[in-house]
């Protein structure tokens, strides 16, 4: 599994392993049932604290998108309909924030739509 | 756990370099320490290694105190900001050395990982250059599977290659025997890369602590102007440090969550509404403002 963290940015690094995960499953690039790294591999790997590594995977693990089993390592689970439910809710918000916006420059929707490909 | 309770330290009557300081720091956990030249940070690590006897308060691991305590320190390991050899040592003569004091110690490792870097184990460390000697005190140190390790400004001579390297190599012995690290640097970009938690020392104690997500997440920048005339008490509902308004645009510095925040600002109704994230050194600057001080004397 290949994770790039962008050091440079604000975004925690917690928070990119999460979304980079979210992502290639959502592609299907990471498929249904794949075993991913433990957190001491992609800790060595990435050359970062496994702690880090650690909240990210709790947080996948409680979105549904990888489980742990024990002895095994830690998948993919099997059911990913639930994360790319969840990544279109949120592209949906964000063009509603864009749509505000657009909005508040004094655009009506049926404008907007029509500008729209 | 180490606790640190109430610890002071002073080399001369009239002044002390650490007064009074009260710290904690979690087992398996990476603790950064930042600060100006002389604010006390090596010397709150030599305190730690019994290098150095307190005036006041005391070190506590696992909660035992730790001064002249032998069996605590075959746990401990401290690498120093200026490092010492033995004149005629080889980096093969030193395991040797380390071997008898630490019951942990794993000799292979030494020679493993000598040979991965290419360091000649058999060639006097005097002849090495500064980054090399560097590599041979690390490589010693994670050798002694030590429980609780101690870096001063340790990664700062090394290059960016070695940097990743080291920080691997930390992050397997985490892995391996839960290490505790507490390390100091000037680098803030870098502790923010490895550490959970940094803690910026002034003037011999802590004036502020946090864990780096919530540095990074919780703390921004807003421009933002408004269609009626504000000012900083249009904002009251929020955490802000800093609040400054030219023109009809302020720049203000909040310490809240940020989707609470966004969501009181938008319904400002706002005409401008910018998010700014602010580096690790900026957090610092307007933290120490929000205290009182003046980053020019800080970091």
């Amino acid at each position: 599994m290949l994770i790039n963290i962008d050091f440079g940015t604000r975004t925690p690094i917690y928070e990119q392993i999460v979304l980079e995960v979210e992502r290639l499953v959502t592609k299907e690039v990471l498929k249904p049932g794949e075993q991913i790294p433990s957190i001491r591999e992609l800790a060595l790997t990435l050359s970062v604290n496994p702690n880090t590594i650690k909240k990210a995977y709790d947080i996948l693990e409680a979105k549904n998108i990888i489980v742990s089993k024990s002895t095994k390592g830690t998948f993919i689970t099997d059911n990913i309909k639930k994360a790319k439910n969840d990544k279109i809710d949120d592209l949906i918000k964000k063009i509603n924030q864009d749509l505000k916006e657009l909005e508040s420059l004094g655009l009506s929707k049926e404008e907007i739509f029509k500008k729209l490909k | 756990m180490i606790e640190i309770k109430s610890l002071s330290k002073g080399f001369d009557k009239k002044k002390y370099v650490l007064e009074n300081l009260n710290c904690k720091i979690d087992d398996a956990h990476i603790y950064g320490l930042v600060g100006a030249n002389g604010a006390g940070k090596s010397t709150l690590l030599r305190l730690i290694n019994s290098i150095y006897e307190a005036d006041n308060g005391e070190v506590l691991i696992d909660g035992e105190p730790v001064y002249d305590n032998v069996k605590l320190k075959e746990q401990m390991v401290f690498v120093p900001d200026d490092l010492f050899f033995y004149p005629s040592y080889s980096l093969m003569d030193m395991a040797s050395y380390y071997e008898a004091l630490y019951p942990k110690f794993d000799m292979n490792y030494v020679i493993n990982t000598a040979n991965k870097l290419k360091l000649d184990l058999n060639a006097k460390i005097a002849e090495f250059s500064k980054g090399m000697k560097r590599q041979c005190a690390l490589i010693c140190a994670l050798a002694t599977n030590a429980k609780y390790m101690f870096f001063d400004e340790t990664f700062d001579g090394l290059d960016p290659v070695m940097r990743k390297f080291f920080k691997s190599l930390l992050a397997d012995s985490m892995e391996k025997n839960g290490t505790t690290i507490i390390m100091t640097s000037h680098n803030l970009r870098e502790l923010e890369d490895i550490c959970d938690n940094l803690g910026l020392l002034y003037k011999g104690n802590i004036l502020f602590e946090s864990d780096i997500d919530t540095l990074k997440t919780n703390m921004f920048k807003v421009q933002i102007s408004l269609k009626d005339d504000f000012n900083k008490s249009t904002f009251k509902g929020l955490k802000i440090l800093s609040y400054k308004k030219l023109g009809s645009i302020a720049t203000i510095i909040i310490e809240d969550d940020q989707g609470k925040s966004k969501e009181y600002l938008e319904n400002l109704k706002p005409i401008i509404l910018d998010f700014l994230p602010l580096t690790l050194e900026e957090v610092f600057i307007y933290q120490m403002e929000a205290l009182g001080y003046e980053f020019n004397e800080v970091i």
